[in-house]
């Protein structure tokens, strides 16, 4: 070990979501940045308590789980780190509890700057609670009444690309000029203008007097281009500031951070943006190559995507609504995934209670297979927002995810606690079908979100950590897709592992199968596919090398094509989805 | 671990504090004895709007009409009032149709303020005001029974309590209870048929108090103005002895039901105040509490959902689930006799269950 150099030494990460909060230290282990250790406990909201309490008891037991001594005697921070390379060099957070902020979305039309303002409202902990588009803001009376009775927090004002649709504008800004004249002092809503250039101006001359006015760019400059990145920063800032107030003893843990703080979604897409753009200007010039995060969250399903530098996220809430048609669609589908008989009625009650107490964990077979059901509709549901909102994602439930994404980093209690990394692959693969070649990596502790705070103190923190054991490779999944009889060979392989092993597998039209490659364990595929599917090589037919490193499952072919097609009598799917189970458990790896 | 807590017990002291989150009225003051349903403070909001049209009407350009305004804005006007004149030989007015507040300009037309919508908290139990915070709202005080549940329709009742006993062997059904009539609170076991929600929820204005509700019945209770408290969750599941046991000793009590969600962010959950003015009562609340040896939690395993029992035993480190998953367990006896061991994460602890 050596002592503290310019380089941070030692990092405490807390992560404070709604149901849990995690802790984790980071620090220098032979030369690289190393997670140390972590910890977690239940967040602590509620009446009389502070949101650093959850957390404080997590710092504890890390403090107990790891030699390197960072809490002083009263059990407070050591902090900066000593001579002896005691204590803590920085402290950094994320945070996604607390609650939604009420906002309204004013632009021109639903497929134009409402859908950009949509899809950045959906990137944060924030929900839509109105919008209106050009032909609503005609009749100004009905338009301005609407926005009266939804109350919200924020309204973005967008629409017009660059120097477009002017007059329009003008009658929109109006339109909000009215409201806040309207509204008494304590309710006015914050007004982002993030719409057409050439009227900030007069966005500027006639808001600023009446309420508190932001301008940011326009988030759809030219038609179908986003540039969502300043306006989320922005309402980042805003909804952070709000939790001072609805979170007792968040400016406490927020001032330790020393500015080093932020929204949980949002970090996990800085990271996934960051890694579209290194490698979009790395030599390989691998410019279709997509990167993935999924978390499946106590309160919310974040995904956030990106492709050739740009990127996209949404943050959905966990449950549908009780009383909400959505909530029978969820049990339907947990009956469709689940590798264990349930009726309707029984999924429809698990979730009802599931909803009531949101820190469960399932304890027998029967209630992990409907917890891991209910993860694959969410996963799903997240893909159909996130393509929704994003037209160069392309996501269809019937056709599965298209496109290059490679890795796919995923998170969420549900997953890093389930007990089998089997159960844990086959969940993504269900709920996401990637195409092509993807490789599954799982966060266990957490930590995404909070690299991309890291990166702004040493960018050295997120390389090291994301090519380290704290995100688990479990393993390459190759998938085909294409029209073939059940049982017909999809694909042949050859592998040759660095150590010298070689053999051959050809895997069947309708089966997953593993290649045993020894974790860590390097390895050329040479890879044959039927002439009518697609592997991801350029077209049907087409195969090639493909170089890999074992995972926690080797490598996994899933030939089960697109979309997973699922027996409709309940005892063969269930034999089905238990015998897909079993080919992917057989002694891992 | 620190865990949830679902209070079922004697308070000597149950605070609530209501509050409005806009500015507006207090209508209570301290000291005063509050119902349930009394409102504790309100705000207007301006609902309605109407736009009268000037520059089309003056027949001028939409920026000149302020030069023929002959009022303020800001100010009140009545139906027929002039708002804006052009004088001279063409002279031409236009006058307001109806009453309102004008609030300014909007593109050429006069923009009114003619309808509010009120926005009240209420005060969701029986109780004195001990604090009131002006502008916002006021802490209400209370004695008595305080029974937390798990799920809440989000109405407001109050009414006197009538424990459907057969109701806690086979689901409650229209016509099992023989008295009707308003100002009835009724505890039952479960319900799974929307004929006796209907039935019941209509009948009583007070509310319905539930062990377990079937998932289905969500909807129709959501519509439904009567309060609706479900107590161990969904499912046509037997109903747990520890809510008839706790509920029957208050039968015919005077009770509130505030069954509004359950608030993550304040700790707050739908719960029952049934108001006692005996002693023995405890002190003390919190939302969240350290699980021990000896606490009364309610259980929420596959087979035994919602099921009160009592710690026996918390083992060291993490025990092995059937699930698969490891976790810090605790063996709970639950009432009924049975012995189990759950995950310490699928626990809420609800003090003094049985006590009352």
């Amino acid at each position: 070990m050596t002592g503290p150099t310019r380089h941070p030494y030692a990092l405490l990460g807390l992560d404070v979501g709604g149901v849990n909060s995690r802790v984790s230290l980071v620090g220098i282990s032979d030369g690289k940045y190393r997670l140390l250790a972590s910890a977690q406990s239940l967040t602590s909201l509620g009446q009389d308590l502070h949101i650093g309490s959850g957390v404080d008891r997590a710092v504890q037991a890390l403090q107990r789980k790891t030699y390197h001594l960072f809490l002083n005697e009263d059990g407070g921070l050591l902090m900066p780190v000593d001579r002896i390379g005691r204590g803590l060099d920085r402290v950094g957070m994320t945070l996604s509890a607390g609650r939604r902020i009420r906002t309204a979305l004013l632009g021109l039309s639903g497929q134009g700057s409402l859908k950009a303002a949509r899809a950045l409202v959906d990137s944060l902990p924030m929900c839509a609670v109105t919008h209106l588009d050009a032909a609503m803001q005609m009749d100004e009376q009905r338009a301005i009444e609407r926005l009266l009775a939804a109350l919200p927090e924020i309204v973005i004002v967008t629409g017009g690309e660059d120097y477009g649709a002017v007059e329009t504008m003008r009658r929109t800004i109006e339109t909000v000029r009215t409201i806040c004249g309207l509204l008494p002092h304590a309710v006015k809503p914050l007004i982002l203008y993030a719409g057409n250039a050439a009227m900030e101006a007069t966005a500027r001359q006639r808001l600023e007097r009446v309420a508190r006015l932001r301008i940011v760019p326009n988030l759809q400059p030219a038609f179908g281009k986003y540039d969502l990145t300043l306006a989320q920063s922005y309402l980042e800032r805003e909804i952070l500031r709000s939790c001072k107030t609805d979170l007792p003893g968040s400016e406490v843990l927020f001032a330790l951070t020393e500015n080093l703080f932020g929204l949980t979604g949002l970090g996990a897409e800085r990271m996934i943006r960051w890694l579209s753009q290194v490698r979009a200007d790395d030599s390989e010039k691998v410019t279709s190559r997509g990167f993935l995060a999924v978390d499946l969250g106590g309160v919310y399903t974040t995904l956030a995507a990106s492709q050739n530098g740009i990127s996209g996220a949404v943050m959905l809430e966990k449950f549908p609504g009780l009383a909400h048609v959505d909530r029978r669609v969820a049990a339907q589908a947990i009956c469709d995934w689940s590798d264990t008989p349930v009726t309707f009625d029984e999924a429809d009650q698990f979730l009802c209670n599931y909803v009531t107490v949101p820190q469960w964990i399932p304890d027998t077979q029967k209630t992990l297979s409907l917890s891991l059901s209910f993860s694959r509709y969410r996963l799903q549901q997240g893909l159909i927002c996130l393509a929704r909102n994003h037209d160069w994602l392309e996501y269809h439930p019937q056709r599965g995810l298209q496109g290059y994404f490679e890795p796919v980093i995923a998170s969420g209690a549900v997953l890093t606690g389930a007990p089998d990394p089997a159960l844990v692959m086959l969940t993504l693969l269900d709920g996401l079908q990637p195409r092509q070649i993807t490789t599954m990596v799982l966060d266990r502790h957490h930590l995404l979100p909070l690299l991309a705070k890291f990166g702004e103190v040493e960018p050295l923190v997120p390389i090291h950590l994301l090519s380290s054991p704290a995100f688990e490779n479990l393993g390459t999944v190759i998938s085909t897709a294409g029209e073939l009889p059940r049982g017909k060979t999809a694909l042949s392989v050859v592998v040759k592992t660095a150590s010298g092993v070689s053999f051959s597998q050809e895997v069947q039209h309708g089966w997953l199968a593993r290649l045993k490659i020894p974790q860590g364990e390097p390895a050329v595929l040479e890879l044959t596919p039927h002439r009518r599917v697609d592997i991801g090589f350029g077209g049907r037919g087409r195969g090639g090398r493909l170089k890999v490193v074992g995972g926690r499952l080797g490598v996994v072919i899933d030939a089960r094509g697109r979309p997973v097609q699922l027996p409709k009598q309940p005892e063969l799917r269930i034999d089905l989805l238990n015998h897909w189970q079993r080919m992917l458990r057989a002694d891992h790896g | 671990m620190l865990l949830p807590v679902a209070r079922a017990g004697t308070i000597k002291e149950i605070q609530r504090v209501r509050r409005l989150k806009y500015p507006g009225e207090v209508l209570v003051y301290e000291g005063q004895q509050v119902l349930p349903e009394d409102v504790i403070a309100q705000a207007s909001m301006p609902a309605e709007i109407l736009m009268v049209e000037i520059a089309d009407s003056l027949g001028v350009d939409v920026l000149a009409v302020k030069e023929f305004l002959v009022r303020e804005p800001g100010e009140q006007l009545h139906e027929g009032d002039v708002i804006a004149k052009i004088t001279g030989p063409l002279s031409r007015l236009v006058r307001v149709p109806a009453d309102g507040r004008f609030i300014g300009l909007h593109q050429g037309k006069a923009a009114f303020e003619v309808g509010y919508r009120t926005i009240q908290v209420r005060a969701g139990m029986m109780g004195v005001v001990q604090a009131v915070f002006p502008d916002y709202g006021a802490m209400i005080s209370a004695a008595g029974f305080l029974l937390q549940g798990l799920w809440g329709n989000g109405a407001i009742g109050f009414g006197e309590l009538r424990i459907v006993e057969e109701a806690w062997t086979q689901p409650l059904k229209p016509g099992m209870l023989a008295e009707r009539g308003e100002g009835l609170m009724i505890g039952a076991g479960s319900c799974v048929d929307p004929d006796a929600l209907n039935w019941y929820g209509k009948r009583s204005s007070g509310g319905l108090i539930l062990g377990s509700m079937a998932p289905e019945l969500i909807a129709i209770a959501t519509a439904m103005p009567t309060p609706i408290l479900v107590v161990q969750g969904f499912g046509s599941r037997q109903p747990d002895e520890s809510l008839l046991d706790g509920l029957t000793p208050h039968a015919d009590k005077s009770v509130s039901l505030n069954a509004g969600e359950f608030d993550p962010l304040s700790g707050m959950r739908p719960e029952v105040i049934i108001h006692l003015s005996d002693e023995g009562f405890e002190s003390g609340f919190s939302v969240q509490q350290k699980l021990k040896v000896g606490l009364i939690v309610r259980v929420f395993a596959e087979q035994s959902w919602g099921k009160v029992g009592e710690v026996l035993d918390l083992p060291e480190g993490d025990t092995y689930f059937e699930s698969g998953v490891t976790q810090p367990a605790a063996v709970v006896m639950l009432n009924d006799g049975q012995k189990i061991t759950v995950p310490q994460q699928n626990l809420i602890i609800i003090d003094d269950a049985n006590s009352g």
